[in-house]
């Protein structure tokens, strides 16, 4: 019943996508609104149909209904609720289900928008790509990786997989599921997903609204002042999607890192650079004429390159550990991928000329030409990792030899323009949109400079740190936190001075005024932050693996580690769990016991590493587990990493989220016309 | 019965040993060692590739295979094997995708030079586009705090 209802409310949603496609088409032929409304309303419709059909998914897989074949490749008995259904996204189908509802949500905008009458134009061509690519996906979903077959055992005693019930069939429901990937069971599976999912799908708005404005022919920045907001909620999801699923990897792949250059890594990672710098030169499209060129061909390869990443994770063309197991789905978002950036692409290019505009930059010390070079180097980060990721297709095409990009090649490249990046944060607070204040600016400097040194000497002495590039990257991070936090505290003290404020208004106050530009140095320092935890793992990270009878202990960092003794238990439906204790001191003096633990799986054959972790603000202690003898149990080894600085990394994620929240809280550095202005319904109007 | 060597014979014989001595490649201590230790077995691991797995590095691959090649990684090094004679042979084995960095030659000369032709492309092309300033800016503008935006100039005008 709630499988039939699922896949129901999947097929008319789609033919809608589809009815809604064709009727943007005849309204844009005709000239006239009536089908462009029509169109409007079949998409309210949409959302709501696509909710049913994940409603009566996530029932199933609660009531773990194993005759549907996808809640028995993902399910099983033991599952706890909360597994039970993050398994929603545990698979290809569920997923894929998963962000045609999320694309049907963020689509809801373009339905309930109230749109200004010298905004209708953009409408249709957004309503063009939303069907477009709301119909493409509940294609999939309906004809390729349909989530709601069943088992049926037929009169002749062959077994198909069907959703509706073939002639004379009867239900197979198994005893038992297959159950999630032990590596997906896991917190980090009820976040990452769907955070990274509505970063993805988000982007479909500013796409579209890109799409509307190329090819209704205007030249002006409306699109980029509606687009805004989901321009950076989408930031935002993808920014924490992608440090959650560092976390994670933290947290269970048990290497002791937290980013390993996978892919798919880098798949995700490539709208967020190009995005990134979308929010960077949009701003520079409110206060000079110009960047339209600019900012349209950034918002296009957003969203290419966030179908590229689909594509990349879900065809199974390249090998990862994010990979969807085997699927048909390849061809088909290949020539959908292909099809719309090239569509994109070329409305950009027939449209090149008209977007001409007389702004010049000037090669000054200014925000703008800064803004620029940073720019410059996110692009070419992206690059770089884009052709990293597609060489290994490459090199078996041409030379058909198979190459594995690890990360020494990512890191050698990518490593100093990251830290190039960190200083252009630290500087921009210094220049001005034109025409810096040089007095400021050296009297600035003479406060910072020197503060900022002490950031390596503390490192050298009281660290012990060495290495000269890690010292040079601290001092560049210590100088981009000191020159943000003057950039606040000088407004904080002017405001102060002037307006005799009470110290805890006057810190307030520059937020309220211009809370965009605070939460936008909010996000820098976030970011700051967040390379301050990356500089430590990658450049000062320690490791030691040993093997160690009860008793014996290993030095690492200044700490040693003892190992204790392990504990085996079983748990529900046979796993084996073996918990070891490392008992740690620093110079003879007790400071806590790791528990690195290893459960094993013998129903599915695999076996998952979950580190032992002690952490504070100077230094994680990480061990994992490798492996023991099973009989005398008095021996086991251990890999034991020691890795400064990395909660840095998840602060300043926590930063970069205020920071996004804050910049967009409604208030007064808001454009008056940006917001939305008594509306004449759409329809009964006619196209210009 | 061998001839005695001569002084000046043996002083030959001496300083060519020592010169050799210099001049031979240097192998790492650890590489006599008869039993390395893991960590210098995962140093090694840590660059070469799991051939059957998805991506993961060979010291921190659970499968047992992965596990046998590290003891033969141990075995090599107690052996002598340098560095390079252990990944050069784990590559003519299982082929240029158990390197985490792929082989200077051929085709993946692409992955080495690409890289910087494209950042400095970049550059080169941002500072051929942006305009010299006439004279010096003058040094009195302060730092604005709100986002002032200048008037839209090309406000809603169409192209067609």
């Amino acid at each position: 019943m709630m499988a039939t209802l699922g896949y129901l409310t999947l097929a008319l949603a789609f033919l809608l996508a589809v009815y809604g496609l064709l009727a943007v088409l005849l309204g844009l032929i005709q000239k006239t609104v009536p089908w462009i409304e029509s169109a409007r309303l079949a998409l309210l419709l949409i959302f709501p149909l696509v909710t049913i059909s994940i409603a009566s998914l996530v029932f199933l897989l609660v009531e773990l209904r194993f005759d549907v074949a996808y809640v028995y490749s993902v399910t099983s008995l033991e599952m706890p609720l909360y597994l039970r259904l993050t398994a929603l996204w545990g698979g290809q189908s569920g997923s894929l289900l998963f962000w045609s509802w999320l694309l049907a949500g963020f689509s809801l905008y373009f339905g309930v928008h109230k749109w200004r009458n010298d905004d209708a134009d953009l409408l249709p061509y957004a309503l063009l790509v939303v069907f477009f690519t709301l119909g493409f996906f509940l294609m999939l979903n309906l004809f390729m990786e349909p989530p709601f077959e069943r088992f049926w055992h037929l009169p002749d005693g062959s077994r198909v997989l069907s959703v509706l019930k073939p002639q004379g069939a009867w239900l197979l429901t198994p005893a038992d599921g297959q159950g999630l990937n032990p590596l997906l069971r896991h917190p980090g599976m009820i976040w990452h997903p769907p955070a990274l999912y509505l970063g993805f799908v988000g982007f479909i708005v500013p796409f579209a609204l890109a799409i509307g404005s190329l090819a209704s022919g205007r030249r002006d920045r409306r699109w980029l002042e509606l687009s805004r907001p989901w321009t950076l909620i989408a930031w935002v999801f993808l920014s924490l999607g992608l440090v959650l699923g560092m976390r994670w990897a933290y947290d269970i792949l048990g290497w002791g890192g937290y980013w390993g250059w996978d892919p798919v890594e880098i798949a995700a990672l490539l709208p967020w650079l190009s995005s990134t710098a979308l929010i960077h030169t949009a701003l520079l499209q409110e206060r000079r004429d110009g960047y339209a060129r600019w900012n349209l061909a950034l918002v296009l390869l957003t969203f290419a390159l966030v179908i590229f990443g689909t594509f990349i994770t879900r065809s199974g063309v390249l090998s990862s550990v994010h990979s969807f197991a085997g699927s048909d789905i390849g061809l088909p978002m290949l020539i959908y991928t292909a099809l719309l950036s090239l569509s994109a692409l070329g409305l950009l290019v027939y449209r090149w000329r008209d977007l001409r505009s007389s702004h010049e930059p000037e090669f000054t010390f200014s925000k703008e030409t800064l803004t620029l070079f940073a720019n410059l180097i996110l692009l070419s980060i992206l690059m770089v990792c884009f052709l990293g990721v597609i060489y290994p297709i490459l090199s078996e095409l041409i030379t058909d030899t198979q190459i594995t990009v690890g990360p020494a090649w990512y890191k050698r490249i990518t490593g100093p323009l990251f830290i190039l990046l960190v200083f252009l944060v630290g500087v921009c607070p210094l220049a001005a949109w034109s025409g810096t204040n040089l007095v400021r600016l050296k009297k600035r400097l003479l406060i910072v400079l020197p503060i900022s040194l002490l950031v390596p000497l503390v490192a050298w002495f009281s660290g012990g740190v060495r290495h000269g590039v890690v010292l040079a990257a601290l001092w560049l991070a210590g100088f981009s936190v000191l020159t943000l936090l003057a950039d606040y505290a000088g407004r904080v003290a002017t405001d102060w001075r002037r307006k005799e404020q009470h110290p805890a208004a006057a810190l307030w106050a520059p937020i309220r005024r211009n809370h965009r530009r605070y939460g936008g140095l909010l996000v820098h320092l976030g970011i700051v932050l967040m390379s301050i935890g990356i500089i430590g793992i990658e450049g000062l990270q320690q490791e030691t693996q040993a093997t160690l009878a009860i008793g014996e202990a290993v030095d690492l960092g200044g700490y040693t580690f003892r190992f204790e003794g392990l504990d085996h238990r079983e748990e529900q439906a046979g796993w084996l769990v073996t918990e070891a204790r490392l008992a740690i001191s620093s110079e003879g003096d007790p400071v806590g016991t790791l528990y690195p633990v290893r459960e094993i799986y013998p129903n599915m054959g695999m076996a998952v590493t979950l580190p032992g972790l002690q952490s504070n603000l100077a230094v994680d202690l990480y061990a994992i587990l490798v492996d023991w003898q099973p009989i005398s149990q008095d021996q086991a080894t251990f890999r034991i990493f020691y890795n400064p600085l990395v909660t840095w990394l998840w602060i300043g994620a926590g930063l970069l989220t205020a920071g996004v929240v804050v910049a967009l809280l409604p208030g007064s550095s808001r454009r008056k016309d940006v917001q939305t202005v008594q509306v004449e319904p759409l329809a009964g109007q006619k196209l210009r | 019965m061998l001839d005695p060597i001569s002084a000046p014979k043996l002083r030959l014989i001496l300083l060519l040993a020592v010169l050799l001595s210099v001049v031979q490649p240097v192998r790492p201590t650890w590489a006599q060692d008869p039993t390395p230790s893991d960590d210098e077995v995962n140093r090694i691991a840590s660059q070469l590739y799991c051939p059957i797995c998805d991506n993961l590095s060979l010291d921190v691959c659970p499968l047992e295979a992965c596990q046998q090649w590290r003891d033969l990684i141990r075995e090599q090094l107690a052996q002598g094997w340098t560095e390079r004679e252990i990944k050069d042979y784990f590559i003519a084995q299982y082929g240029d995708q158990v390197s985490g960095e792929p082989p200077r030659r051929g085709l993946n000369w692409v992955l080495y030079l690409a890289p910087p032709i494209i950042v400095l492309g970049a550059f080169a092309l941002l500072v051929a586009n942006l305009k010299r300033p006439a004279r010096q800016t003058p040094a009195a503008s302060s730092e604005p705090d709100s986002p002032e935006i200048e008037p839209d100039h090309q406000a809603r005008r169409k192209v067609n």
